[in-house]
């Protein structure tokens, strides 16, 4: 058969198959909407916090409304006991507590560094960091007003006094998502696994083995047709569906962009290749299409979790990551997190680039080997058929 | 007539009908097995770890002196931080940039000078923020080596200063100290707080998966219509507790794994956290039922289930609060069942809370329950007789 022929005949199957547009437009467009609305806020802020205020002194009152008036924090409840703190917490009213010791202003006054002692509720470990952080720097900036307040009553003027506080300052900056959105954090990562393993559905449900057309087609076109045929289309209506995730959707949600066009697309190109291989792959393996969306579903949150962008690669041990290294959505989703989050040149993502085009070609070739192997399954059954009629 | 016209199976026929659909799909057998156990470990395995440790962090010293080397040995120290030296700034940005290190730190020249003239210099940290577990754990351990050693310094001054008491020079040192604790997660174990959550969100998926291709074995041409013709009531109840059964087995050995195989706290009720799975197994299958007849397309409901199931970690609530969702988040994830079962989970596991302070998520499951015990009945008006069904219409 004629290739421009079978990429017309394909182009109209794609087209007429409803749960494949489902997938494709409807599916892309709702996890563009849904996905990123828990984290729509960024960042927790204000979380309410119980205070067993011990002392009773001015001191700790000034504590507490420093506190409150701290952007993460807000006081919610003052009460006696630990216990009653730690029901509070239990009963999610709180998720942490500060304890201002007894006597804290005196010892404070008499240089014996008093211990608050503050905890969070790491069941919740956002939560948890963002309490711990509120309480630290409050904690920080009383005891930098208590060394100013002593400098100036030994005589240092106050201007003086106010940098010398801290023999050595540490100037820490947050680098790319500067102001540690989640959006940021999760969005640029999420969004191409989304990407990844909804073209795998889609090739899934277009070219599984128990599909009657698919039986004709592999009667008709070589193998190398097909593979050709279907990496390119699907590579064609998923590079549109990139481009509305990575601009328009990216934009939207306001999150950044580092790298040009020209250097995402370049890296698209092995990237589509590549899925769209190993999905022919999976299909071949499938005894019904409407599997290939269970496959796409079982593996998502897997996926999302060994790209290393949730937890370092370092730390997940090197056979998970050796099995990772063959799904495409890794070094991609690397490889664009460096280059458009973190501003690496394409020089410096080279590695991942290679590793890319390692997959395309490894997988479009298995695909090629596999749709050989079930045409020569298929055609004697076929001959029979043919000679009955 | 010929539905009809067939004799009613016995509730014990109609269990083996259900038997043999298992034994003879590989597909639902390997969800219903293997699979799961493969895939939990699997899971828990990528963070197994539990703690980040030796991050690599570059380290850019232009002062050359005791004192930058006593700080970079003190960041080393840092259990969560590992040094590596760079001799240049820009190479240092390049790893930054490409991920290699997780932070850079750069030390100013002079710093020593400046320390002992009492100018107080500034040591800038610009740590990646843009994988955000580490960002977080970097900047920590960072502040918390940079306070000894800032305290260090100060206090080894004010004893050459002639202040004879360590513990007034740690004082004015360090006027107030912090001491911090993770409640019920006592080592801040990433592994314990994140595959918690991420397991059952994965075994939702499962449970809307079988009961999708299980109901889908008795599409007979994209339509539920023989099948239901007769004894609907029974098929559908002795289908839904058959696989329901196992799948709530299942469930029970997830917990079993999370709390004796994993060995993280078990605090509160096991009867509730039972309660809990088995209510989760139920709302799971109704709306996998509810997909199924309103469709009677296996990929359309896969679909739809995909849709509703698939973000659901993102809705839990684990990784991000609840209370600063937006409105329409916090309204979604109401539909989800899996995140009234967390909710029910971390209460027992790690509050130990009493069953009574489980009670409004457990009746937001039994809704659930509710809502498929209709969605049947009304499926039932609109099988039970064809007959009528075309004469209305």
């Amino acid at each position: 058969m004629n290739t421009g022929l079978l990429f017309r005949i394909e182009l109209r199957r794609i087209m007429r198959n409803s749960a494949l547009t489902l997938t494709v437009f409807g599916g892309l467009l709702l996890y563009a909407f849904l996905y990123p609305q828990p984290y729509l806020n960024q960042t927790p802020l204000q979380q309410p916090i119980a205070v067993i205020n011990a002392d009773g002194s001015q001191l700790s009152r000034q504590l507490i409304r420093m506190v409150d008036a701290s952007p993460l924090l807000k006081v919610t409840s003052q009460v006696t006991s630990i216990e009653q703190a730690q029901q509070q917490l239990v009963e999610r009213e709180v998720g942490g507590l500060l304890v201002i010791p007894e006597h804290f202003y005196r010892d404070v006054l008499m240089g014996r560094s008093p211990t608050l002692s503050y905890a969070g509720d790491a069941s919740y470990f956002l939560v948890y960091g963002t309490i711990v952080q509120g309480l630290a720097s409050t904690s920080g900036t009383l005891a930098a007003q208590v060394k100013v307040a002593k400098m100036v009553s030994d005589g240092i003027p106050l201007a003086l006094a106010s940098t010398l506080h801290s023999p050595i300052q540490l100037n820490a900056n947050a680098a790319f998502n500067a102001h540690q959105g989640y959006l940021d954090y999760v969005i640029p990562a999420v969004f191409i696994v989304i990407l990844h393993q909804t073209l795998l559905i889609a090739v899934g449900l277009h070219a599984a083995p128990t599909f009657t057309s698919q039986s004709t087609l592999l009667r008709r076109a070589s193998p190398w047709q097909l593979v050709l045929v279907r990496s390119l289309l699907f590579g064609l209506i998923y590079s549109l569906m990139s481009s509305f995730y990575f601009g328009v959707v990216f934009s939207f949600y306001g999150v950044h962009h580092w790298a040009n066009i020209a250097h995402i697309c370049q890296l698209l190109l092995p990237f589509l290749i590549a899925t769209a291989g190993l999905a022919q792959c999976i299909a071949v393996m499938l005894p019904k299409r409407g599997y290939a969306t269970i496959v796409g579903l079982m593996t998502s949150l897997p996926t999302v979790f060994v790209c290393g962008f949730i937890w370092p690669l370092s730390s997940i041990p090197p056979a998970i990551n050796i099995i990772a290294d063959l799904i495409p959505a890794k070094p991609m989703v690397l490889a664009m997190l460096k280059l458009n989050q973190m501003g690496a040149n394409f020089g410096e993502i080279q590695g991942h680039f290679a590793h890319l085009w390692i997959l395309a070609i490894t997988f479009s070739s298995l695909a090629l080997a596999l749709l050989h192997k079930q045409k020569a399954k298929a055609t004697p059954s076929l001959n029979k058929v043919e000679k009955l009629l | 007539m010929n539905a009809t016209s067939e004799p009613p199976l016995s509730l014990r026929q109609l269990y083996l009908q259900q038997w043999l659909l298992l034994r003879d799909n590989r597909w639902l057998m390997a969800m219903l097995t293997w699979l799961p156990l493969f895939a939990f470990l699997a899971v828990w395995w990528v963070f197994s770890s539990g703690l980040t440790r030796e991050l690599p962090i570059a380290v850019v010293d232009h002062d050359h002196s005791q004192l930058s080397r006593s700080l970079i040995s003190h960041y080393n120290a840092s259990p969560a931080l590992k040094v590596h030296s760079v001799y240049g700034e820009p190479q240092a940005r390049s790893m930054l940039r490409t991920g290699e290190v997780s932070a850079l730190i750069i030390i100013p020249a002079d710093m020593e000078k400046h320390t002992k003239l009492a100018q107080t210099p500034s040591v800038a940290a610009y740590y990646n923020s843009q994988f955000m577990v580490i960002g977080k754990q970097i900047n920590s351990a960072l502040q918390q080596a940079h306070g000894t050693f800032s305290a260090k310094v100060a206090v080894a001054k004010a004893l050459s200063h002639g202040t004879t008491q360590t513990l007034q020079a740690l004082g004015g040192a360090v006027p107030i100290r912090n001491q911090i604790s993770a409640l019920y997660n006592g080592n801040s174990n990433y592994a314990q707080f994140i595959v918690s959550a991420a397991l059952p969100a994965f075994w939702q998926i499962l449970i809307m998966t079988v009961m999708i291709l299980a109901l889908g074995a008795e599409l007979k041409n994209n339509s539920f219509k023989s099948w239901l013709a007769q004894q609907a009531w029974q098929k559908l109840t002795i289908k839904l507790s058959f696989f329901g059964a196992l799948l709530w087995l299942q469930g029970i050995l997830l917990c079993t794994l999370m709390f004796h195989g994993f060995d993280w706290p078990m605090r509160g009720s096991w009867s509730v956290l039972l309660l809990a799975l088995l209510l989760c197994v139920v709302a799971s299958q109704a709306i996998a039922l509810i997909f199924m007849l309103l469709f009677q397309n296996i990929e359309r409901a896969l679909s739809y289930a995909a849709a509703l199931t698939a973000p659901s970690f993102a809705f839990m609530g684990v990784t991000f609060p609840i209370s600063d969702m937006p409105w329409f988040a916090q309204f979604w994830r109401q539909l989800i069942p899996v995140t009234h079962y967390i909710e029910v989970q971390i209460a027992q596991a790690n509050y130990g809370a009493s069953a009574i302070q489980s009670v409004p998520n457990l009746l937001a499951l039994l809704v659930f329950c509710i809502a498929f015990i209709s969605a049947a009945w009304l499926i039932k008006i609109r099988f039970s007789n064809p007959y009528k069904m075309r004469l209305r219409s």
